[in-house]
């Protein structure tokens, strides 16, 4: 489409006042980048066109692990002495807009080597204009918010429509929904059978159930979690050879083997393995060394805002942070707890705090969880739930199966310090909202502090 | 009591299936049945007292119109027998005239007298607040697809909120004791004097499972509606 500021001059005038909104935003102490990616598109809205583009552009999209994934790169890429810019989590159009005009100076000369993109599944049409990033990762497709995104399939539509013809896919074959938007060229990465699979579906939430070719059930012949497996149709579907694969992985002693080739790392969940998988699949293909990828992550590890473990007095304390209205964020930490076999208690501030002021939440993802887990582990002391629909997540357990006795519900998040059994426990676990991070941060402390005085 | 469930695997996304859930944990005298998608429906050749289905993506959609228009005789029958039905979210769709879905139109079971259109470029969220006979029913609703010029009445009377349309003042549909909603997620558990006025018509003492904190957290629940959308 032509427009009238269609030219190199309001480009230019563009890119200035984009780079000047971005100073006085941070001199103002405010980061909000989509609002100079808004000016730019209003001066000259065809800004991506004339944008020049670093070499190196890497697309993240998925439901679940996108921040980490890029964290990673961004990790990996400094340690690398590359310049790498990467729109840290504002991933629709403006703050794509925004990070990218961060790549070049105010002559349009690209500075930066790489870019690292988070792309929100959704808005991948409104991004994708002008813009063809070298590779795209696509890590999962799973049941998010269904106010915000729908269902999976919907998610799948909108990221179809929107691939740049020349980007190559790099996708989770162990997702057959994922695995749908492949190509001749996709590049696929997975893992093998583990000792720890499942036989079949176990968890509530299965989004691939039907064969996306003739509608009749697929059949698992191993599953990880949730969907993610493998799987085949008898009419042919089914899924496809990994170039990258794990082939074993030692959570214990810290390692995987990818492709026969052995990575360091320090975390001990399936979910986050993918994630790290992607990343190592993606600088592969670039060419880089395992020597030089195990040198350059040094024991890959998980943000610690995300998952936190500290040892008090000889006892433990872990945080795990979860995605409210995203159930499948919540078999991780689920698995976590129910893997410790000793003496815990178990918090959970799950009330979404910013939500709650203008509007009631809504929990019927809450019954897409795997609180059945909880049910028979003989190992809980208590579970305390804190904040005002405590009482909705009390009603959520006794569905689920746990003893009401082991339930305790406070009307207020802090409340929960006081209730711990401080003494009784081995372990604590504490579970909490992605827009809580501050609060679980005050929790922590508190928590740790009790733990040195009654420990 | 006999309640089928059709099709749990694909039909019971976002907290649906917990509404089958529950309603079986309040009595021991009801036998749940759980039709499996590759077999042939249980209503087909047997009675039931009661048939739910509930939320699926839209592909899973298709797959269930497809699966169900060989038994849509069956299912009319049923539902002119009085037959208890309740069909949550997109699942009501199904029992319309068709569906237009991305400039497709998608011919349904045609038993009741309505069509459903989506509009992929506005999703409607909102909570609800309705009647059901004397009782109040809270709910939450997101959707692409709304329902259109229905003849057949509704299940919910609206206190604050949508009805099957911006422009229409009741929602859900109701023939004999066919109940559409579009009312999302575990909806027995949000409205336990719901589930104690159906568990009475089927003669089944109406004892709810963990009757107290259940109904404690629905007056919560109601509470936290009224302040947000009356204000009170």
């Amino acid at each position: 489409m032509k427009y009238k500021r269609d030219n190199k001059f309001f480009f230019f005038i563009a890119l200035w006042a984009c780079k000047l909104t971005q100073v006085a935003m941070k001199l103002a102490r405010k980061h909000v980048p989509y609002f100079a990616g808004n000016v730019a598109a209003k001066i000259c809205p065809n800004f991506r066109y004339y944008l020049n583009k670093p070499k190196l552009i890497i697309a993240i999209t998925g439901t679940n692990g996108k921040s980490t994934i890029c964290q990673m790169f961004v990790d990996f890429f400094k340690k690398n002495y590359l310049k790498v810019v990467n729109n840290d989590g504002f991933n629709t159009a403006p703050g794509v807009i925004a990070y990218l005009a961060d790549c070049v100076n105010i002559f349009n000369m690209v500075t930066a080597d790489v870019a690292i993109l988070e792309i929100d599944e959704i808005s991948s049409s409104s991004i994708f204009k002008n813009i063809t990033p070298n590779y795209m990762i696509v890590n999962n497709l799973m049941r998010d918010s269904i106010k915000a995104n729908s269902t999976p399939d919907y998610v799948r539509d909108r990221i179809a429509e929107a691939i740049p013809e020349d980007t190559t896919l790099v996708i989770n074959a162990d997702d057959a929904l994922c695995v749908t938007l492949g190509n001749n060229n996709s590049i696929y990465y997975g893992m093998e059978k583990l000792d720890e699979d499942h036989d079949d579906i176990f968890n509530i939430v299965n989004d691939m159930v039907l064969c996306p070719k003739c509608h009749h059930k697929l059949k698992y012949n191993y599953v990880k979690y949730n969907n993610i497996g493998n799987y085949e149709c008898s009419c042919g579907f089914k899924r496809p050879e990994c170039k990258y694969e794990i082939n074993m992985i030692n959570f214990k002693n810290n390692y995987f083997l990818m492709n026969r080739e052995k990575y360091d790392i320090n975390f001990n969940n399936i979910p986050n393995t993918y994630n790290v998988l992607a990343v190592i699949s993606v600088l592969k293909e670039l060419g880089y060394s395992t020597a030089s990828i195990n040198e350059s992550f040094e024991k890959i590890k998980i943000l610690d805002s995300r998952f936190a473990n500290q040892q008090v007095k000889g006892k433990n304390l872990t945080s795990i942070m979860i995605k409210g209205s995203n159930p499948n964020t919540l078999y991780p930490m689920l698995k976590t707890i129910n893997d410790c076999k000793d003496s815990k208690d178990i918090v959970f501030v799950f009330d979404d705090l910013q939500r709650r002021k203008y509007e009631v939440e809504t929990e019927h993802w809450i019954y897409d969880v795997d609180f059945e887990l909880l049910a028979n582990d003989k190992y809980i002391n208590k579970i305390i739930i804190g904040g005002p629909r405590s009482k909705y997540y009390l009603v959520r357990l006794l569905i689920a199966g746990v003893d009401k006795e082991k339930i305790i519900i406070v009307d207020e998040e802090h409340k929960v310090i006081d209730k711990i059994a401080y003494k009784d426990v081995n372990n604590i676990f504490l579970s909490y909202d992605i827009y809580s991070c501050d609060l679980a941060l005050e929790l922590r402390k508190s928590i740790g502090t009790k733990m040195e005085e009654l420990g | 009591m006999k309640l089928e469930f059709l099709f749990p695997e694909i039909c019971g996304i976002y907290g649906d299936a917990a509404n089958v859930k529950y309603m079986a944990m309040c009595s021991d005298n009801i036998e749940v049945i759980n039709d499996d998608f590759d077999e042939e429906p249980y209503f087909v050749n047997h009675d039931v007292d009661m048939i739910y289905m509930g939320a699926m993506t839209e592909f899973s959609q298709n797959a269930v119109i497809e699966k169900l228009m060989p038994y849509k005789k069956r299912l009319k029958e049923l539902i002119d027998n009085n037959t208890y039905f309740l069909m949550t979210y997109n699942a009501v769709e199904v029992f319309g005239n068709y569906i237009e879905r991305s400039g497709n139109k998608i011919e349904c079971l045609g038993i009741l007298d309505f069509y459903s259109k989506y509009d992929y470029n506005t999703r409607h969220n909102s909570h609800f607040l309705g009647k059901f006979e004397d009782l109040e029913i809270i709910g939450f609703k997101t959707q692409f697809g709304m329902i259109y010029d229905s003849k057949e009445k509704g299940l919910f009377e609206i206190v604050k909120g949508t009805g099957n349309n911006p422009k229409e003042n009741i929602e859900g549909i109701r023939k004999n004791n066919f109940m559409g909603t579009y009312l999302l997620g575990p909806l027995f558990i949000q409205n336990p004097l719901f589930v104690k006025n159906l568990l009475k018509k089927f003669g089944i003492e109406p004892n709810l499972k963990f009757e107290n904190e259940i109904l404690d957290a629905y007056t919560d629940r109601v509470n936290g509606y009224k302040h947000f959308l009356l204000g009170k």
